[in-house]
């Protein structure tokens, strides 16, 4: 075809450059002129390159299987080779076998706005579900289950230490946790009898699980548990 | 180079019963739109998958090692691995089809336009017989009709698993499907003498949607079989 | 151009005899054109009928809206009282809606509430704002306004309209007979796991319509692309196809994952696949972020277009150049691609607080081309000799609203506020301003403005206007009185309330009252109008953009020869608009304009 022949003429490099230019296709008069001017521009597919890219394609199929199969990666390793090798994939049929090496370049740019898409859909999402761990005050150690404060000295005084939070001390004796402060007091005040009114409160209390909001609520008689409270995230109560 | 015609919206092609639409300047306009059009198409078709590969990132991160444990036990790569080879070729013999319509070889496009349906019928062939059912067989199901017993985690994880394989996978099918549809279509449009040099539009946008759909399966193959 | 084609597309071509309605001839030439208008490729009758069609889906979800302000007008209450006889019983009062048994169940008056406000926000959201701009007004007027005879794929728009209409009727009947309770969000795990009505049906309604959403976007962006008049370049389009670009731009990426999301609730429901249900190892909040991914978007898809049609009527009626042009321009697609980025914010309370801050954070990015398109509408407005007409009235009130539901947005997307707002009728309010102030009241706009131009007839301005100032009235007096019902936490979604709401409450239900009589008012003026309008001629408002060039109606292929740009769509200062008389317009002196402009 003898459209191969004209492909680097300027005629043809005006045709296929950005679509925003469209006033290029138009002469003085504002006469449409540029459909005529690459009018026979179809570009015939090359067999060569086609088939070069197929042996390029099954290639690194089979390199992927052998990775994936008898090549062990620490992590994400064997996970990101799989995923770069498919982008290469993906990339090479989009560029030959569709063409869009030799299309206008909108057509790219249509692909590269919708891969953006799928990316930030992705990597948003994880971006949420990947740090929920971090930030759940069970798992983050914000909360530990038995009580995780611990009474340090903080210039010259005794505190309680809730990981970096400070709050102020409870007088009880140094050494014991807050939870631990918390229950002799309950206990020294009679708890036993007034939790039956509570329910469960007592009885969860005694396993010590700090991280269920009803028994950090139900104690309130103990003075000492208002410090570990203030400093106890809400969050393991949905809002 | 050719002499080209001075006014091509008056003129149809003298070859084609082809005339471009009424509302195009030339036929190339008409031409590169539809491709254009295609292109957002395919757009969307890959958004639409992402779906997919979103729910698969976020429990692959979720349950890292399950799912590797799930995706060795329950899918077997060689045949994944055969089908993607499949694809592949079927992706390179539609674009020599086009080859052919644009060279104006009849029957070289219609040949290859039917190998490529061999390969696509191929796949489904595949998937159907050696994958889903002896899956529906064992009941390695999706989700609730899970009944399999426990897989190698012992968890509900792997039906997750499952069940992302299952939805993406039978979407792919379906896919694969639809272009068995379309290629055999394009196979009676091009013995009727529909697609010749100047006019192999609505081949060329089938290649382009054959292509994704391969595509889609260069990702889901490494993503399920494999790493999965 | 043949001269057949020279007529009103309006123009009925079907020989319906003398005999009147009752005749056979009568029915012949109405099959006739039926079947025209069934088949047709021209844009403008797609348009046409997707505008009855959507303007009918707003009456629907209206009167559900109305039932629902109704419901609401007193708070149910449930006590013991002591009757005539002496005897103490139950007594329930406030309660509107009748329960009644169904084949699932006893539908109880929640229930019922429940289904009405799905049923008004799907309507609304999927059958009305989504598609009333793009593809009714932008089917109608967005190749007229770039030159061109139709839209890049013809036979591709009537496909769309079709389908939007299967769609339609899916969703419209699983609403009413079915019901669904989950609100237009289908949120997770109530949706996959309710047995009541017929969320399946519902959710393949909404995943139809969105094929069509995506196949108009699909239309518009390559008609924009390959279609503009010869001499048109990007920077001479108006501002309603650069504002239709972007929504389509919005539409064609973020609409695919509404329909694999909606695929995913159907395949949830029937093979119970388990990604969103955390019993076989799922995550309910992942479908919040896939909903929400394009729900996003959609917002913008709602009033994008209605800025597009903003910027047109401030222009026009202003008779003056749009001040900041491009920068309106640009800010549309700004607010398309900052519209992706910002989904998290609807999910403050329920996802992780790193993600939250980026969200957050993020989601203030979209004020700025929000502010950049109002100062410029103001400063175009700024000394400009502004014709009070019911068009000019509806982008005044538009400027209003849509300022306060803008500036309203802010307190919800700090997350401290946020999460004492959250699903309060603060939010009710605001996206209402938003959607209701800014969307729906541009749509009245531009019936009002385009009106003259697809019918060829001119309506009662004068009672028009009395409507637009009773539609702003009522809608204010409904929606502001629930920033305050918001902030003192009333909850939305509920049937009833504490006593102390009840005032506010009250006056909100009389306002929808007088947004409803507003809106019935200009129903009437525009049937008025069809039977009995005088004849508006071509330009009527003095516009300079290519729809003001042909006829009223326009002809059936937009216009007689292919129109060749000489002037940009804004030049008020430079070009006396089609069809005025140059005395009737003075003109500044050019080489001032030119100077001032720097040409």
């Amino acid at each position: 075809m003898t459209e191969q022949d004209s492909h680097d003429t300027p005629q043809h490099l005006a045709a296929t450059g950005d679509d925003l230019h469209h006033e290029e296709m138009f002469d003085n008069d504002g006469h449409f002129v540029g459909a005529h001017a690459h009018a026979e521009h179809h570009h015939v597919t090359p067999f060569m390159p086609m088939f070069m890219t197929l042996v390029i394609l099954v290639t690194l199929t089979i390199i992927t299987v052998f990775t994936a199969e008898y090549v062990h990666l620490p992590g994400f390793g064997n996970l990101a080779l799989a995923l770069i090798i498919a982008c290469i994939k993906g990339t090479l049929v989009a560029a030959f076998f569709m063409h869009l090496l030799y299309d206008k370049a909108i057509n790219t740019v249509v692909v590269i706005a919708s891969m953006f898409a799928v990316l930030l859909f992705i990597v948003l999402t994880m971006t949420d579900i990947g740090t929920r761990k971090l930030h759940e005050p069970l798992e983050s150690g914000e909360i530990v289950v038995g009580g995780g404060a611990q009474w340090v000295e903080k210039n010259g005084k005794q505190v309680v230490d809730v990981k970096g939070h400070y709050a102020p001390a409870y007088d009880a004796a140094p050494g014991k946790s807050v939870l631990d402060a918390a229950r002799e007091a309950y206990h020294a005040a009679g708890g036993h009898e007034a939790a039956a009114d509570h329910g469960d409160g007592a009885a969860s209390a005694d396993t010590g699980h700090a991280a269920e909001p009803a028994n950090a609520d139900h104690p309130t008689e103990a003075p000492a548990t208002d410090g570990a409270h203030a400093n106890t995230p809400a969050s393991t109560e949905p809002h | 180079m050719t002499t080209v015609p001075v006014n091509m919206t008056k003129k149809p092609e003298p070859h084609e019963t082809y005339v471009h639409g009424h509302h195009w300047r030339s036929a190339e306009d008409e031409k590169d739109a539809a491709k254009l059009g295609m292109w957002l198409f395919l757009g969307t078709e890959a958004l639409m998958f992402s779906g997919f590969f979103c729910a698969y990132a976020v429990f692959r991160m979720l349950y890292f090692d399950t799912w590797h444990e799930s995706s060795k036990y329950y899918l077997n790569w060689k045949i994944g691995g055969f089908n993607t080879l499949v694809l592949l070729i079927s992706s390179f013999t539609i674009v020599q089809a086009i080859r052919g319509a644009q060279l104006g070889r009849k029957m070289m496009a219609f040949w290859y336009l039917a190998a490529t349906n061999v390969c696509a019928l191929t796949f489904l062939v595949v998937k159907l017989g050696w994958e889903y059912l002896p899956k529906i067989q064992k009941g390695e199901l999706p989700g609730g009709f899970f009944t399999y017993g426990h897989g190698p985690a012992g968890t509900t994880h792997d039906q997750v698993f499952l069940g992302i394989y299952w939805v993406a996978t039978a979407t792919h099918g379906l896919h694969v499907l639809i272009g068995v549809f379309i290629i055999g279509w394009c196979m009676i449009r091009t013995m009727k003498g529909h697609f010749g040099p100047k006019n192999y539009m609505f081949l060329e946008n089938t290649g382009l949607y054959w292509h994704i759909v391969d595509i889609i399966w260069i990702f889901l193959f490494p993503m399920l079989y494999l790493v999965g | 151009m043949s001269a057949d084609h020279d007529v009103s597309f309006l123009k009925p071509v079907g020989d319906y005899g003398q005999g009147g309605v009752f005749s056979a001839q009568w029915w012949r030439g109405f099959t006739t054109d039926f079947w025209r208008w069934a088949t047709t490729l021209d844009h403008k009758k797609i348009g046409v009928m997707y505008l009855c069609a959507t303007l009918f889906a707003f009456f629907l979800g209206g009167v559900a809206a109305l039932m629902l302000r109704a419901e609401l007008f007193e708070p149910t209450i449930t006590q013991q009282v002591t009757d005539a006889a002496g005897n103490v019983v139950t007594k329930t009062t406030g309660e509107l809606f009748p329960g009644w048994q169904s084949t699932q169940g006893t539908v109880t008056t929640n229930n019922f509430y429940n289904r009405l406000f799905s049923l008004h926000g799907t309507l609304m959201v999927f059958l009305f704002i989504i598609p009333a701009v793009p593809a009714a007004f932008g089917n109608i007027f967005l190749p007229i306004m770039i030159g061109a005879k139709d839209v890049a794929f013809p036979r591709l728009n009537l496909m769309s309209w079709y389908i939007y209409l299967f769609g339609g009727i899916f969703a419209v009947y699983s609403l009413i007979a079915g019901g669904v309770e989950t609100g237009w969000t289908f949120y997770t795990p109530y949706s996959t796991s309710t047995q009541w009505g017929s969320v399946t049906s519902m959710v393949l309604g909404a995943f139809i319509l969105g094929f069509s959403s995506i196949l108009t976007g699909m239309n518009f962006i390559v008609t924009v692309h390959k279609l503009r008049a010869p001499g048109m370049g990007w920077f001479d389009m108006p501002l309603f196809v650069w504002a239709a670009y972007a929504t389509s731009i919005i539409q064609v990426l973020a609409t695919p994952v509404l329909a694999i999301t909606l695929l995913m609730i159907v395949f949830e429901r029937t093979f119970r696949v388990g990604v969103f249900d955390p019993a076989l190892g799922g995550d309910p909040v992942l479908f919040q972020h896939f909903f929400w991914f394009y729900s996003h978007p959609a917002v913008y898809i709602m009033i994008v277009p209605a800025f597009g049609i903003v910027s047109e009527l401030i222009a026009v009626h202003c008779h003056k150049r749009l001040f900041g042009y491009k920068a309106i321009a640009f800010s549309s697609i700004g607010i398309a691609a900052v519209s992706f980025l910002i989904w998290g914010h609807h999910m403050f309370t329920a996802e992780s607080p790193a993600a939250n801050v980026i969200f957050s954070a993020l989601t203030f990015l979209v004020g700025l081309p929000t502010a950049i398109k109002v100062f410029n509408w103001v400063a175009t407005m700024y000394k400009a000799s502004i014709t009070w007409n019911t068009p000019m009235l509806y982008a005044m009130s538009f400027l209003f609203n849509f300022t306060i539901g803008g500036l309203t947005g802010p307190p919800l997307a700090v997350l401290s506020t946020d999460i004492h707002l959250h699903d309060t009728y603060f939010v009710v309010a605001h996206f209402h301003y938003v959607m209701m102030g800014g969307s729906v009241i541009a749509v009245l706009g531009a019936l009002h403005h385009w009106w003259p131009k697809f019918t060829g007839k001119m309506y009662n301005d004068k009672a028009a206007r009395w409507m637009a100032v009773l539609v702003f009235v009522g809608f204010n007096i409904t929606f502001f009185t629930q920033f305050f019902l918001g902030t003192h936490g009333m909850p939305r979604r509920y049937a009833t309330y504490v006593p102390e709401f009840t005032h506010l409450h009250q006056i909100s239900t009389i306002g929808s009252w007088v947004l409803a009589v507003g809106l019935f008012g200009h129903l009437l003026i525009f049937a008025q109008s069809l039977v009995g309008g005088r004849p508006a001629g071509r330009n009527p408002w003095g516009g300079l953009t290519l729809e003001w060039y042909t006829d009223s109606p326009p002809i059936e292929h937009n216009f007689p020869h292919e129109p060749m740009l000489t002037h940009g769509p804004y030049d008020y200062d430079l070009v006396v608009p089609p069809g005025w008389d140059p005395a009737d317009y003075p003109l500044p002196d050019p080489e001032t304009v030119r100077k001032a402009h720097g040409h």
